[in-house]
Protein backbone atom coordinates (compact mmCIF):
# COMPACT_ATOMS: atom_id res chain seq x y z
CA UNK A 1 0.00 0.00 0.00
CA UNK A 2 1.05 3.64 -0.68
CA UNK A 3 3.28 5.28 2.26
CA UNK A 4 1.01 7.09 4.01
CA UNK A 5 3.38 9.09 6.72
CA UNK A 6 5.56 12.09 6.22
CA UNK A 7 8.84 9.69 7.34
CA UNK A 8 7.72 7.52 4.88
CA UNK A 9 7.26 9.72 1.50
CA UNK A 10 10.37 9.74 -0.56
CA UNK A 11 12.01 12.95 -1.05
CA UNK A 12 13.97 13.34 -4.18
CA UNK A 13 16.51 16.10 -5.03
CA UNK A 14 17.64 16.33 -8.74
CA UNK A 15 20.41 17.86 -10.26
CA UNK A 16 20.68 18.96 -13.81
CA UNK A 17 24.18 17.46 -14.57
CA UNK A 18 25.62 16.10 -11.37
CA UNK A 19 23.38 14.57 -7.94
CA UNK A 20 20.92 17.03 -6.57
CA UNK A 21 22.16 19.02 -3.07
CA UNK A 22 20.15 18.12 -0.16
CA UNK A 23 19.20 21.34 1.73
CA UNK A 24 19.72 21.09 5.87
CA UNK A 25 16.63 21.51 6.82
CA UNK A 26 15.44 18.69 4.12
CA UNK A 27 17.54 16.02 6.57
CA UNK A 28 14.89 15.62 9.19
CA UNK A 29 13.28 14.16 6.29
CA UNK A 30 13.30 9.82 6.95
CA UNK A 31 13.55 9.24 3.55
CA UNK A 32 15.53 11.78 1.40
CA UNK A 33 17.58 11.51 -1.34
CA UNK A 34 19.70 12.54 -3.85
CA UNK A 35 19.85 12.06 -7.83
CA UNK A 36 20.03 13.52 -11.37
CA UNK A 37 17.44 14.48 -13.35
CA UNK A 38 18.60 11.76 -15.71
CA UNK A 39 18.12 8.75 -13.13
CA UNK A 40 14.56 10.06 -12.56
CA UNK A 41 13.56 10.42 -15.76
CA UNK A 42 14.48 6.79 -16.24
CA UNK A 43 12.72 5.75 -13.31
CA UNK A 44 9.06 3.95 -14.34
CA UNK A 45 7.32 3.91 -11.21
CA UNK A 46 7.99 7.68 -9.47
CA UNK A 47 7.25 8.10 -5.94
CA UNK A 48 7.24 10.92 -3.40
CA UNK A 49 8.42 14.62 -3.94
CA UNK A 50 10.61 15.04 -6.67
CA UNK A 51 12.63 18.58 -6.53
CA UNK A 52 14.31 19.67 -9.82
CA UNK A 53 16.94 22.01 -8.97
CA UNK A 54 18.37 24.36 -11.04
CA UNK A 55 15.27 24.80 -13.22
CA UNK A 56 15.75 28.05 -14.58
CA UNK A 57 19.35 27.09 -16.46
CA UNK A 58 19.37 27.98 -19.88
CA UNK A 59 20.37 24.41 -20.64
CA UNK A 60 17.04 23.51 -19.45
CA UNK A 61 15.49 25.57 -21.98
CA UNK A 62 17.77 24.94 -24.37
CA UNK A 63 16.75 21.35 -23.89
CA UNK A 64 13.64 20.95 -23.40
CA UNK A 65 13.77 17.16 -23.49
CA UNK A 66 15.42 16.71 -20.41
CA UNK A 67 12.30 17.36 -18.07
CA UNK A 68 9.98 16.13 -20.92
CA UNK A 69 10.61 12.40 -20.12
CA UNK A 70 10.17 12.81 -16.96
CA UNK A 71 6.65 14.53 -17.58
CA UNK A 72 5.93 11.79 -18.90
CA UNK A 73 6.21 9.62 -16.00
CA UNK A 74 4.89 12.09 -14.25
CA UNK A 75 1.84 11.49 -16.28
CA UNK A 76 1.73 8.10 -16.14
CA UNK A 77 2.24 8.06 -12.38
CA UNK A 78 -0.52 6.33 -10.24
CA UNK A 79 0.58 7.95 -7.40
CA UNK A 80 0.23 11.35 -6.57
CA UNK A 81 3.54 12.27 -7.08
CA UNK A 82 4.78 16.10 -6.90
CA UNK A 83 6.93 17.72 -8.56
CA UNK A 84 8.90 21.12 -7.31
CA UNK A 85 10.69 22.72 -9.66
CA UNK A 86 13.44 25.02 -7.59
CA UNK A 87 14.33 28.70 -9.59
CA UNK A 88 17.44 29.51 -7.13
CA UNK A 89 17.17 33.09 -8.26
CA UNK A 90 14.60 35.11 -6.43
CA UNK A 91 13.12 36.46 -9.21
CA UNK A 92 11.88 33.96 -11.89
CA UNK A 93 11.59 34.97 -15.75
CA UNK A 94 8.19 34.33 -16.32
CA UNK A 95 8.86 33.20 -20.20
CA UNK A 96 11.10 30.56 -18.95
CA UNK A 97 8.69 29.50 -16.36
CA UNK A 98 5.72 29.42 -18.71
CA UNK A 99 8.21 27.06 -21.27
CA UNK A 100 8.54 24.43 -18.02
CA UNK A 101 5.14 24.36 -17.25
CA UNK A 102 4.51 23.90 -20.81
CA UNK A 103 5.34 20.47 -20.31
CA UNK A 104 3.12 19.52 -17.59
CA UNK A 105 0.05 21.15 -18.89
CA UNK A 106 -2.34 18.14 -18.13
CA UNK A 107 -1.08 18.40 -13.95
CA UNK A 108 0.10 20.93 -13.35
CA UNK A 109 -1.93 21.33 -10.37
CA UNK A 110 1.04 18.57 -9.14
CA UNK A 111 3.43 20.60 -9.92
CA UNK A 112 4.76 23.88 -7.47
CA UNK A 113 7.09 26.25 -8.19
CA UNK A 114 10.14 27.36 -5.53
CA UNK A 115 12.87 29.81 -5.01
CA UNK A 116 15.77 28.56 -2.77
CA UNK A 117 13.83 30.81 0.20
CA UNK A 118 10.66 29.28 0.21
CA UNK A 119 11.66 25.58 -0.65
CA UNK A 120 11.66 24.24 1.88
CA UNK A 121 7.83 25.70 2.64
CA UNK A 122 7.07 24.22 -0.74
CA UNK A 123 8.18 20.52 -0.45
CA UNK A 124 6.13 20.43 3.18
CA UNK A 125 3.05 21.58 1.56
CA UNK A 126 3.93 19.28 -1.22
CA UNK A 127 4.38 16.60 1.14
CA UNK A 128 0.97 17.08 2.72
CA UNK A 129 -0.69 16.99 -0.27
CA UNK A 130 0.90 13.79 -1.37
CA UNK A 131 -0.24 12.71 2.17
CA UNK A 132 -3.98 13.70 1.62
CA UNK A 133 -4.02 12.30 -1.52
CA UNK A 134 -2.27 8.92 -0.74
CA UNK A 135 -5.14 8.66 2.08
CA UNK A 136 -7.83 9.21 -0.53
CA UNK A 137 -6.43 6.64 -2.90
CA UNK A 138 -5.83 4.50 -0.11
CA UNK A 139 -9.46 3.88 1.32
CA UNK A 140 -10.86 4.33 -2.79
CA UNK A 141 -8.76 0.98 -4.27
CA UNK A 142 -11.20 0.82 -6.81
CA UNK A 143 -9.87 3.99 -8.40
CA UNK A 144 -7.35 1.82 -10.04
CA UNK A 145 -8.79 -0.76 -11.19
CA UNK A 146 -8.31 -0.98 -15.39
CA UNK A 147 -11.69 -1.45 -16.41
CA UNK A 148 -12.74 1.66 -14.02
CA UNK A 149 -10.22 3.60 -15.38
CA UNK A 150 -11.18 2.67 -18.31
CA UNK A 151 -14.87 3.67 -17.33
CA UNK A 152 -14.42 6.68 -16.24
CA UNK A 153 -11.57 7.84 -18.76
CA UNK A 154 -14.02 9.85 -21.26
CA UNK A 155 -15.62 11.52 -17.95
CA UNK A 156 -12.45 13.71 -18.28
CA UNK A 157 -10.97 17.14 -19.56
CA UNK A 158 -8.25 15.68 -22.46
CA UNK A 159 -6.83 19.31 -21.74
CA UNK A 160 -6.72 19.06 -17.64
CA UNK A 161 -7.14 15.92 -17.24
CA UNK A 162 -9.81 16.68 -14.51
CA UNK A 163 -13.62 16.02 -14.11
CA UNK A 164 -15.49 17.58 -16.55
CA UNK A 165 -18.57 18.19 -15.75
CA UNK A 166 -20.16 18.32 -19.36
CA UNK A 167 -18.42 15.09 -19.91
CA UNK A 168 -20.03 13.34 -16.54
CA UNK A 169 -23.86 15.22 -17.19
CA UNK A 170 -23.23 13.65 -20.66
CA UNK A 171 -23.20 10.21 -18.70
CA UNK A 172 -25.72 10.22 -16.33
CA UNK A 173 -28.23 11.87 -19.74
CA UNK A 174 -28.70 14.85 -17.84
CA UNK A 175 -28.44 18.56 -19.77
CA UNK A 176 -25.46 19.99 -17.97
CA UNK A 177 -27.03 23.42 -17.47
CA UNK A 178 -29.37 21.28 -14.85
CA UNK A 179 -26.25 18.99 -13.80
CA UNK A 180 -24.66 22.20 -12.68
CA UNK A 181 -27.22 22.55 -9.60
CA UNK A 182 -26.97 19.55 -8.51
CA UNK A 183 -23.13 20.01 -7.86
CA UNK A 184 -23.96 22.99 -6.49
CA UNK A 185 -22.24 25.56 -9.19
CA UNK A 186 -24.36 27.74 -11.75
CA UNK A 187 -24.29 27.20 -15.63
CA UNK A 188 -22.30 30.12 -15.87
CA UNK A 189 -19.52 29.09 -14.17
CA UNK A 190 -19.65 25.17 -15.70
CA UNK A 191 -20.06 26.80 -19.23
CA UNK A 192 -16.92 28.45 -18.80
CA UNK A 193 -14.91 26.03 -17.18
CA UNK A 194 -16.64 22.68 -16.51
CA UNK A 195 -13.40 21.03 -15.31
CA UNK A 196 -12.53 23.91 -12.63
CA UNK A 197 -10.66 22.21 -9.94
CA UNK A 198 -13.20 24.24 -7.61
CA UNK A 199 -15.72 21.71 -8.95
CA UNK A 200 -13.56 18.63 -8.36
CA UNK A 201 -14.87 17.57 -5.21
CA UNK A 202 -18.38 17.51 -6.16
CA UNK A 203 -17.62 16.00 -9.36
CA UNK A 204 -15.47 12.95 -7.72
CA UNK A 205 -18.87 11.38 -6.45
CA UNK A 206 -20.21 11.26 -9.67
CA UNK A 207 -17.45 9.64 -11.02
CA UNK A 208 -18.09 7.05 -8.79
CA UNK A 209 -21.34 6.42 -9.98
CA UNK A 210 -20.17 6.09 -13.10
CA UNK A 211 -17.71 3.48 -12.37
CA UNK A 212 -20.80 1.34 -12.65
CA UNK A 213 -19.62 1.39 -16.63
CA UNK A 214 -17.47 -0.76 -15.86
CA UNK A 215 -19.67 -3.69 -16.27
CA UNK A 216 -22.74 -2.03 -18.14
CA UNK A 217 -23.20 -0.52 -21.08
CA UNK A 218 -23.88 3.23 -21.43
CA UNK A 219 -27.65 2.65 -22.48
CA UNK A 220 -27.97 0.13 -19.52
CA UNK A 221 -26.36 2.58 -17.47
CA UNK A 222 -28.89 5.11 -17.79
CA UNK A 223 -31.77 2.74 -17.40
CA UNK A 224 -30.10 1.58 -14.16
CA UNK A 225 -30.00 5.29 -13.32
CA UNK A 226 -33.94 4.92 -13.80
CA UNK A 227 -34.98 2.05 -12.37
CA UNK A 228 -36.63 1.45 -9.20
CA UNK A 229 -33.80 0.01 -6.83
CA UNK A 230 -34.59 -2.27 -4.08
CA UNK A 231 -31.85 -1.21 -2.74
CA UNK A 232 -32.32 1.99 -2.31
CA UNK A 233 -35.80 1.66 -1.27
CA UNK A 234 -37.28 1.28 -4.43
CA UNK A 235 -36.48 4.99 -5.29
CA UNK A 236 -34.52 5.20 -8.47
CA UNK A 237 -30.70 6.16 -8.12
CA UNK A 238 -31.05 9.55 -10.46
CA UNK A 239 -34.51 10.39 -7.59
CA UNK A 240 -31.48 9.51 -4.83
CA UNK A 241 -29.00 11.63 -6.58
CA UNK A 242 -31.12 14.61 -7.16
CA UNK A 243 -32.19 14.25 -3.35
CA UNK A 244 -28.49 15.39 -2.66
CA UNK A 245 -27.52 12.58 -1.87
CA UNK A 246 -25.37 11.26 -4.81
CA UNK A 247 -22.84 9.27 -2.10
CA UNK A 248 -25.61 6.81 -1.19
CA UNK A 249 -25.69 6.06 -5.23
CA UNK A 250 -22.09 5.97 -5.52
CA UNK A 251 -21.72 3.23 -1.89
CA UNK A 252 -24.34 1.41 -3.65
CA UNK A 253 -22.30 1.17 -6.91
CA UNK A 254 -19.30 0.23 -4.82
CA UNK A 255 -21.00 -2.62 -3.18
CA UNK A 256 -22.35 -3.67 -6.98
CA UNK A 257 -18.46 -3.65 -7.91
CA UNK A 258 -16.77 -5.69 -5.41
CA UNK A 259 -19.94 -8.14 -4.99
CA UNK A 260 -20.73 -6.85 -1.26
CA UNK A 261 -23.99 -8.97 -0.54
CA UNK A 262 -26.08 -7.00 1.70
CA UNK B 1 -19.65 -8.11 25.13
CA UNK B 2 -18.30 -10.96 26.87
CA UNK B 3 -21.82 -11.61 27.97
CA UNK B 4 -23.15 -11.59 24.39
CA UNK B 5 -20.51 -13.92 23.59
CA UNK B 6 -21.39 -16.46 26.42
CA UNK B 7 -25.16 -16.01 24.72
CA UNK B 8 -24.63 -16.33 21.43
CA UNK B 9 -21.42 -18.72 20.46
CA UNK B 10 -21.40 -21.65 20.49
CA UNK B 11 -19.00 -24.84 19.25
CA UNK B 12 -16.62 -23.93 16.28
CA UNK B 13 -17.88 -23.06 13.44
CA UNK B 14 -16.35 -24.05 9.99
CA UNK B 15 -17.86 -22.53 6.92
CA UNK B 16 -16.85 -22.50 2.98
CA UNK B 17 -18.81 -19.98 1.20
CA UNK B 18 -18.32 -17.77 -1.86
CA UNK B 19 -18.52 -14.42 -3.12
CA UNK B 20 -19.75 -13.69 -6.45
CA UNK B 21 -18.27 -10.84 -8.54
CA UNK B 22 -18.63 -9.36 -11.76
CA UNK B 23 -16.31 -9.69 -14.78
CA UNK B 24 -13.20 -8.52 -13.14
CA UNK B 25 -10.40 -8.60 -10.16
CA UNK B 26 -12.40 -5.63 -7.87
CA UNK B 27 -12.75 -8.54 -5.29
CA UNK B 28 -8.76 -8.18 -4.75
CA UNK B 29 -9.33 -4.37 -4.42
CA UNK B 30 -12.42 -4.29 -2.06
CA UNK B 31 -10.35 -6.08 1.27
CA UNK B 32 -11.22 -2.85 3.48
CA UNK B 33 -14.62 -1.67 3.79
CA UNK B 34 -16.83 1.08 2.37
CA UNK B 35 -18.64 3.68 3.51
CA UNK B 36 -21.91 2.39 3.81
CA UNK B 37 -22.19 -1.44 4.41
CA UNK B 38 -25.30 -3.83 6.28
CA UNK B 39 -22.85 -4.19 9.51
CA UNK B 40 -21.26 -1.23 9.78
CA UNK B 41 -21.81 2.88 8.95
CA UNK B 42 -17.92 3.48 8.36
CA UNK B 43 -15.14 2.18 7.66
CA UNK B 44 -13.47 -0.82 9.50
CA UNK B 45 -12.40 -3.71 8.09
CA UNK B 46 -15.07 -6.47 7.38
CA UNK B 47 -15.43 -9.13 4.90
CA UNK B 48 -18.72 -10.11 3.83
CA UNK B 49 -19.96 -13.22 2.16
CA UNK B 50 -22.80 -15.21 1.19
CA UNK B 51 -23.11 -18.45 2.95
CA UNK B 52 -23.96 -20.72 0.13
CA UNK B 53 -24.18 -20.25 -3.89
CA UNK B 54 -27.74 -19.59 -3.78
CA UNK B 55 -27.73 -17.03 -1.54
CA UNK B 56 -24.68 -15.42 -3.65
CA UNK B 57 -26.63 -15.84 -6.85
CA UNK B 58 -29.18 -14.15 -5.31
CA UNK B 59 -27.24 -11.16 -3.89
CA UNK B 60 -25.84 -10.34 -7.45
CA UNK B 61 -29.08 -10.98 -8.69
CA UNK B 62 -30.44 -8.20 -6.62
CA UNK B 63 -27.80 -5.90 -8.44
CA UNK B 64 -28.12 -7.38 -11.76
CA UNK B 65 -30.72 -7.38 -14.11
CA UNK B 66 -28.86 -9.08 -16.69
CA UNK B 67 -26.61 -11.94 -16.45
CA UNK B 68 -23.07 -10.79 -16.77
CA UNK B 69 -20.05 -12.88 -16.75
CA UNK B 70 -18.64 -13.15 -12.87
CA UNK B 71 -15.68 -14.32 -10.68
CA UNK B 72 -16.63 -16.50 -7.94
CA UNK B 73 -13.97 -16.36 -4.93
CA UNK B 74 -14.59 -18.68 -2.12
CA UNK B 75 -13.91 -18.47 1.29
CA UNK B 76 -13.16 -20.98 4.14
CA UNK B 77 -13.59 -19.69 7.88
CA UNK B 78 -13.15 -21.29 10.93
CA UNK B 79 -13.68 -19.71 14.51
CA UNK B 80 -14.35 -20.48 18.31
CA UNK B 81 -17.00 -17.33 18.79
CA UNK B 82 -19.60 -16.08 16.46
CA UNK B 83 -22.91 -14.59 16.58
CA UNK B 84 -25.57 -16.46 14.25
CA UNK B 85 -28.10 -13.97 14.01
CA UNK B 86 -30.94 -17.18 12.44
CA UNK B 87 -30.57 -18.22 16.14
CA UNK B 88 -33.82 -16.92 17.98
CA UNK B 89 -32.06 -17.06 21.45
CA UNK B 90 -29.49 -14.32 19.46
CA UNK B 91 -32.49 -12.55 17.80
CA UNK B 92 -34.01 -12.12 21.37
CA UNK B 93 -31.14 -11.27 22.98
CA UNK B 94 -30.82 -8.17 20.97
CA UNK B 95 -33.62 -7.64 20.83
CA UNK B 96 -34.42 -7.32 16.46
CA UNK B 97 -36.90 -7.50 14.52
CA UNK B 98 -37.56 -8.32 11.18
CA UNK B 99 -37.49 -4.78 10.68
CA UNK B 100 -33.83 -4.66 11.38
CA UNK B 101 -32.74 -7.23 8.92
CA UNK B 102 -35.08 -6.37 5.96
CA UNK B 103 -35.36 -2.69 5.47
CA UNK B 104 -32.79 -1.22 3.52
CA UNK B 105 -30.02 0.91 5.66
CA UNK B 106 -28.41 2.80 2.81
CA UNK B 107 -31.20 5.65 3.05
CA UNK B 108 -31.24 5.85 6.72
CA UNK B 109 -29.93 9.10 8.25
CA UNK B 110 -28.12 7.31 11.18
CA UNK B 111 -26.67 3.51 11.75
CA UNK B 112 -29.13 1.12 11.81
CA UNK B 113 -29.16 -1.13 15.19
CA UNK B 114 -27.60 -3.97 12.89
CA UNK B 115 -24.70 -1.39 11.57
CA UNK B 116 -24.24 -0.85 15.66
CA UNK B 117 -23.99 -4.23 16.61
CA UNK B 118 -21.51 -4.62 13.98
CA UNK B 119 -19.45 -1.49 14.84
CA UNK B 120 -19.47 -2.81 18.75
CA UNK B 121 -18.47 -6.25 17.45
CA UNK B 122 -15.55 -4.83 15.77
CA UNK B 123 -14.44 -2.84 18.83
CA UNK B 124 -13.13 -6.33 20.46
CA UNK B 125 -11.51 -9.45 19.68
CA UNK B 126 -13.06 -12.00 20.80
CA UNK B 127 -16.21 -12.65 18.23
CA UNK B 128 -15.34 -12.90 14.98
CA UNK B 129 -18.04 -13.18 12.71
CA UNK B 130 -21.78 -12.37 12.65
CA UNK B 131 -23.93 -14.18 10.30
CA UNK B 132 -26.90 -12.44 9.47
CA UNK B 133 -30.41 -12.81 7.22
CA UNK B 134 -30.09 -11.76 3.82
CA UNK B 135 -31.67 -8.83 2.75
CA UNK B 136 -31.55 -9.84 -1.16
CA UNK B 137 -32.67 -13.19 -0.07
CA UNK B 138 -35.57 -12.09 1.32
CA UNK B 139 -36.44 -9.21 -0.75
CA UNK B 140 -37.12 -12.47 -3.54
CA UNK B 141 -38.98 -14.45 -0.84
CA UNK B 142 -36.29 -16.85 -0.47
CA UNK B 143 -33.98 -17.31 2.58
CA UNK B 144 -30.05 -16.99 2.70
CA UNK B 145 -27.73 -15.71 5.29
CA UNK B 146 -24.40 -13.70 5.16
CA UNK B 147 -21.23 -13.75 7.23
CA UNK B 148 -19.53 -10.67 8.44
CA UNK B 149 -16.03 -11.31 9.45
CA UNK B 150 -13.93 -9.34 11.36
CA UNK B 151 -10.60 -9.83 10.33
CA UNK B 152 -8.44 -7.83 12.75
CA UNK B 153 -9.97 -10.11 15.44
CA UNK B 154 -8.83 -13.50 13.98
CA UNK B 155 -6.08 -14.96 15.77
CA UNK B 156 -4.80 -18.74 15.21
CA UNK B 157 -6.49 -20.96 15.52
CA UNK B 158 -9.09 -19.30 14.06
CA UNK B 159 -8.72 -18.24 10.59
CA UNK B 160 -9.93 -16.89 7.36
CA UNK B 161 -8.71 -17.79 3.73
CA UNK B 162 -9.91 -16.34 0.42
CA UNK B 163 -9.85 -18.95 -1.91
CA UNK B 164 -9.53 -19.12 -5.64
CA UNK B 165 -9.39 -21.75 -9.07
CA UNK B 166 -8.74 -25.32 -7.87
CA UNK B 167 -9.07 -24.15 -4.19
CA UNK B 168 -5.87 -22.21 -4.39
CA UNK B 169 -5.26 -19.91 -1.57
CA UNK B 170 -5.01 -16.45 -2.77
CA UNK B 171 -5.14 -14.68 0.55
CA UNK B 172 -5.49 -15.79 4.89
CA UNK B 173 -5.93 -14.74 8.03
CA UNK B 174 -4.97 -13.92 10.73
CA UNK B 175 -1.31 -15.04 9.46
CA UNK B 176 -0.12 -13.49 6.25
CA UNK B 177 -1.30 -12.20 2.55
CA UNK B 178 -0.52 -14.20 -0.41
CA UNK B 179 0.56 -12.60 -3.53
CA UNK B 180 -2.71 -12.11 -5.55
CA UNK B 181 -1.81 -13.92 -8.93
CA UNK B 182 -3.67 -14.71 -11.77
CA UNK B 183 -5.36 -17.32 -10.11
CA UNK B 184 -9.20 -16.54 -10.19
CA UNK B 185 -11.71 -18.84 -10.93
CA UNK B 186 -13.43 -17.09 -14.00
CA UNK B 187 -17.17 -18.55 -15.39
CA UNK B 188 -19.97 -17.36 -16.95
CA UNK B 189 -22.59 -17.11 -14.56
CA UNK B 190 -24.96 -19.19 -16.96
Amino acid sequence: MRPTTEEEIAVSFAGLTSRGKIPKWAKRFNNVRSTTLDELSHQESLSGILVVQDAGSKRMEREPELLAMLAYHLWKSSRPVRLVLNFPSPSVDPEALTHRLRLFRQYLSRVDVAGNEDLEGRVVEALAKYQVESEETKNDPLSQAREVIAATRPLLSEESGRLSAKAVASAFDIPWTRFAKWIGSTKQAVGKTPDSAALQPALRQYERVARLRAVLKDADFRAWLNRANVHLDNQTPLEVIESGRVEIVADLVESMLTGTPS
Amino acid sequence: MEAIAQNCADERVRRTFGALHSATDFYALSLRLGEREPLQSAGSALHLHGEDRATVDCEYESYYTDPEPVLTFYGDFEAAAIIDLARQEAVAHFGFTDADFFEGFRLKPTPTRLQRLGEAIDEQKRIIAIRYPSYACHAKGQTGYNWAIFPNALGSPDFLRILGAKGAMLEEWPTRKLALAGTWLTHPRR
